[in-house]
């Protein structure tokens, strides 16, 4: 474990000094010497979209992208700048909202993020007249609660951050500015808690975000992907949310959370298997339900990844297993079916995932047809056309319930992915075949670490004092202070 | 890489496994073995097991074929049916009375060898032929296996306690403190109906009691928790009642007095407490001196015809009761080896000490 996560640490350093090193080359805006003026005119050749507006008697130009600027604001600007005179301007432009510009890369961070540049002869100002457009904030689709706060995060990192500063009143709340990417610079936030977050991980994550050369990140969920560890594993480790409760409850966790600008979404690290489980939910209900609910979620996952594989070995292999109840009616369904039973399956499961995927891009209106003709046909028709077997259908539909019932998206996904791994197992070797997948599954996960935390954090390594806070929801301490 | 390799290598090299999709199957459900008449194939053997027909109706198909050993007997059944046949499935063994005379050992441990059969198979005897019990067509009623093993659980659920399995037989068996017993059915008026106990004296079959008797034998078994009493009692002078007492068995216990090399005496301790459910006699039933009265007269019925029975026992030389594990809890090792362990229990005086009480005389008053 230890060897491997050094190994991962050199892997880092070595792939980030490469970057670097091409970073170096990247071409160094040659005109130093120039005016800021002259280099922002060499950068912005081809700018058909910039707008500019001149003062002659005050010799100065003003810049701007005209729609990421505040008009309103703008125009009293200048109509200030009009009754103003010669002797006046430099007074007036050392009023501390308009900021000094002291080198090209400041400048052009600035012009697009939505300022408007404002050029003397020698100097260059910032004229901070960002406007705010954007969605406004709506609740969550695809992390839906029904108790607690509705709220989640829109494309402006500003709203995201005054969503998340208003639920921690407190200086301790920390931010760090970072960018990402040569060209495009994206810049990323990290929040965290001084004095619960440990340093080490802050580090860590702010080392790894710098090191990313690539650009075009469009997404949270993008990036932690260029950050993580295991690029090759189908699991998620980064724990992304669009929910500011969800990043709250993780700062004070002592986790490290990111928010990018223009992504609907945070991530939290570091974080466990067990973070994917967890819902906002499960804190507002009773903990009682809450456990209860955990359990079931455990319960899914193990009947999305094995349910269909267990039909698959049991008719295939192990007939002894079968109840003999159950025998008529499983020899029944299987007697007009043609194919063998991991055809069977592989063929309805694949036809589940292409309707799933066919209902999560259509309109919503054109959606729920699919629904129909999916519902209809598969489960009326194959059955009678002697393509699958009735309990098949049963076994298929079960499974993917299950796997909506995951509480992450991103690791329901992955989920649905291995179970097809699983039922070709199954189809091969039988129960030992699933008995094999699932020790490669679990060395697999206990390999797993984010951001060099194990990803099976409480069970392996073990920690039996956490498992009420990860593997179950216990009840409340009423006590100050964190585990 | 070098992972994902070997790990595929491990699974390849194991080879496939041999497939046994269910709809190809033959899962017989239960068997029968009978002595046959045929000298050269003296074994009889009677294999049953659900079929689906072309239009997907549930049926089944009996198949009889006559060998020199139960797996041989078994290859030829493979002969005579497009289906593979497994015994994976199997749920009830069934053997006719005369193939019990001989000794059940060498069919029930090919049975026992076989990996695929599970322990807790049932077993069964049949008071004739076991193959007619397979072979009968019980109109509406399906799979005669599955018949035979719910009338096995109906049976120990009741508390008869006769759902003897593979594991239980050889158990017993094996004991040398008890011996086995195993219920017996027969075929009557197009029905197959539950007739008694066979006895065993070691693995043959030496005698057979009446469910009548066989309900005083589960009486003094200890496993015996609960269970019904029902029998005509005389209440008076040339007047006779019926009774019906639920009981539940609150002490049993088997003494044997005597620590000498070879005892000669032991005793059954009962007592039972229960509730009258059917009283046909003409006295109130709730008065407490009736119910006194009533006591009396079925503890010595009790021991009566308890003592009538285990005599029976002791002249069969079986012990289905386990006397001989007091016995055995008496003495040390060597005196038991060198004990004639049979003829003990014939020569022992076995008395039986029933108590009852009558808890309440139903819903009524």
């Amino acid at each position: 474990m230890r060897k491997n996560r050094n190994r991962f640490l050199k892997d880092f350093k070595l792939q980030r000094s490469i970057e670097i090193s091409n970073a170096s080359e990247k071409v160094e805006p040659k005109l130093a010497k120039e005016g800021l003026l002259q280099q922002f005119k060499n950068n912005f050749t081809n700018s058909s979209d910039l707008s500019v507006t001149e003062f002659p008697n005050l010799t100065i130009k003003i810049y701007y992208f005209s729609y990421l600027i505040n008009k309103d604001h703008y125009e009293q600007f200048l109509s200030k700048l009009r009754c103003i005179t010669i002797e006046e301007l430099q007074p007036f432009l050392t009023h501390s909202e308009f900021r000094l510009l002291s080198d090209f890369s400041e400048l052009e961070e600035a012009i697009l993020s939505g300022s408007a540049i404002l050029f003397t002869e020698q100097k260059a100002y910032e004229l901070p007249f960002k406007e705010g457009k954007g969605r406004s904030i709506s609740p969550s689709e695809t992390e839906t609660v029904i108790l607690g706060a509705h709220d989640s995060f829109v494309e402006s990192v500003d709203v995201n951050l005054s969503l998340i500063r208003k639920r921690v009143l407190s200086s301790q709340l920390k931010t760090i500015k970072l960018h990402v990417g040569n060209k495009s610079k994206r810049s990323v936030y990290l929040l965290y808690i001084e004095g619960v977050a440990s340093d080490k991980d802050l580090e860590e994550i702010k080392k790894r975000i710098l090191s990313i050369q690539k650009d075009g990140i469009t997404d949270t969920n993008m990036l932690v992907q260029f950050i993580d560890e295991y690029p090759n594993s189908p699991f998620p480790q980064f724990y992304t949310t669009e929910r500011p409760d969800v990043v709250v409850y993780k700062l004070f966790e002592g986790k490290v959370a990111g928010i990018m600008d223009n992504s609907p979404y945070a991530f939290c690290t570091p974080v466990s298997f067990f973070d994917f489980m967890e819902s906002m939910d499960d804190f507002s209900q009773r903990w009682f339900v809450g456990t209860f609910i955990k359990i079931i979620r455990y319960i899914a996952i193990l009947v999305t990844l094995l349910f269909t594989a267990l039909y698959v070995s049991v008719t295939t292999y192990h007939y002894e297993m079968i109840p003999q109840a159950l025998l008529p009616t499983l020899q029944e369904s299987r007697s007009k079916v043609p194919f063998p039973p991991v055809l069977e399956a592989l063929f309805l499961e694949f036809l589940l995932e292409l309707l799933r995927e066919a209902g999560a891009r259509l309109p919503t209106k054109v959606g729920q047809t699919i629904g129909i003709v999916g519902g209809i046909v598969i489960g009326q028709a194959a059955v009678q056309a002697g393509i699958t077997s009735n309990i098949l259908i049963i076994v298929v539909a079960a499974s993917a319930i299950a796997s909506f019932v995951v509480p992450s998206y991103l690791l329901s996904g992955s989920i649905r992915i291995i179970r097809f791994g699983f039922i070709i197992l199954s189809g091969f070797w039988g129960n030992i075949g699933i008995v094999f997948g699932m020790a490669i599954l679990i060395i697999h996960l206990s390999t797993l670490t984010n951001l060099n935390s194990p990803y099976l954090m409480p069970i392996s390594p073990m920690y039996p004092k956490f498992f009420k806070y990860t593997l179950i929801r216990g009840p409340f301490k009423k006590k100050a202070g964190r585990e | 890489m070098n992972k994902l390799f070997s790990i595929i290598l491990i699974l390849i090299l194991t080879g496939c496994a041999e497939q046994k999709i269910i709809d190809d199957l033959a899962l017989i459900n239960a068997v029968s073995y009978d002595v046959s008449d045929n000298e050269k194939n003296p074994l009889r053997l009677t294999v049953t097991f659900p079929i689906i027909t072309k239009d997907g109706k549930y049926d089944r198909k009996t198949i009889s074929v006559e060998g020199k050993s139960s797996k041989e007997a078994r290859e030829k059944v493979r002969l005579e049916t497009n289906l593979k046949l497994e015994s994976g499935q199997m749920r009830v063994s069934l053997f006719g009375h005369e193939l019990a005379k001989q000794g059940l050992l060498p069919t029930l441990l090919s049975l026992a060898r076989d990996p695929s059969v599970g322990t807790r198979a049932k077993l069964a005897l049949a008071e004739d032929e076991a193959s007619d019990i397979l072979m009968l067509q019980i109109k509406n009623e399906g799979q005669n296996a599955t018949y035979l093993e719910q009338f096995l659980t109906k049976l120990n659920r009741e508390n008869l306690r006769t759902n003897y399995n593979i594991y239980q037989f050889l158990r017993d068996y094996y004991d040398d403190g008890i011996d086995p017993i195993l219920p017996v059915f027969k075929v009557e008026k197009n029905n197959i109906t539950y007739n008694g106990i066979g006895l065993f004296h070691a693995d043959k079959v030496v005698g057979i009691l009446k469910p009548a008797e066989a309900r005083y034998l589960f009486l003094f078994r200890e496993e015996m928790k609960e269970g019904s009493f029902i029998d005509q009692i005389d209440v008076g002078e040339d007047e006779k009642a019926t009774i019906m007492l639920n009981y539940e068995l609150k002490d049993h216990k088997i003494e044997i007095p005597s620590t000498s090399t070879n005892p000669k005496k032991a005793s059954i301790y009962i007592e039972l407490i229960g509730d009258v459910i059917e009283y046909t006699g003409r006295e109130e039933i709730s008065d407490t001196k009736v119910q006194k009265k009533i006591e009396t007269i079925i503890t010595k019925k009790i021991n009566r015809e308890g003592k009538k029975l285990i005599v029976k026992l002791q002249k069969l030389q079986v012990d289905p009761l386990g006397i001989r594990r007091y016995v055995r809890n008496k003495m040390d090792y060597k005196e038991w080896k060198a004990l004639d362990k049979y003829q003990s229990y014939q020569d022992m005086d076995i008395k039986i000490h029933a108590k009852v009480i009558v808890n309440s005389s139903g819903k009524w008053k």
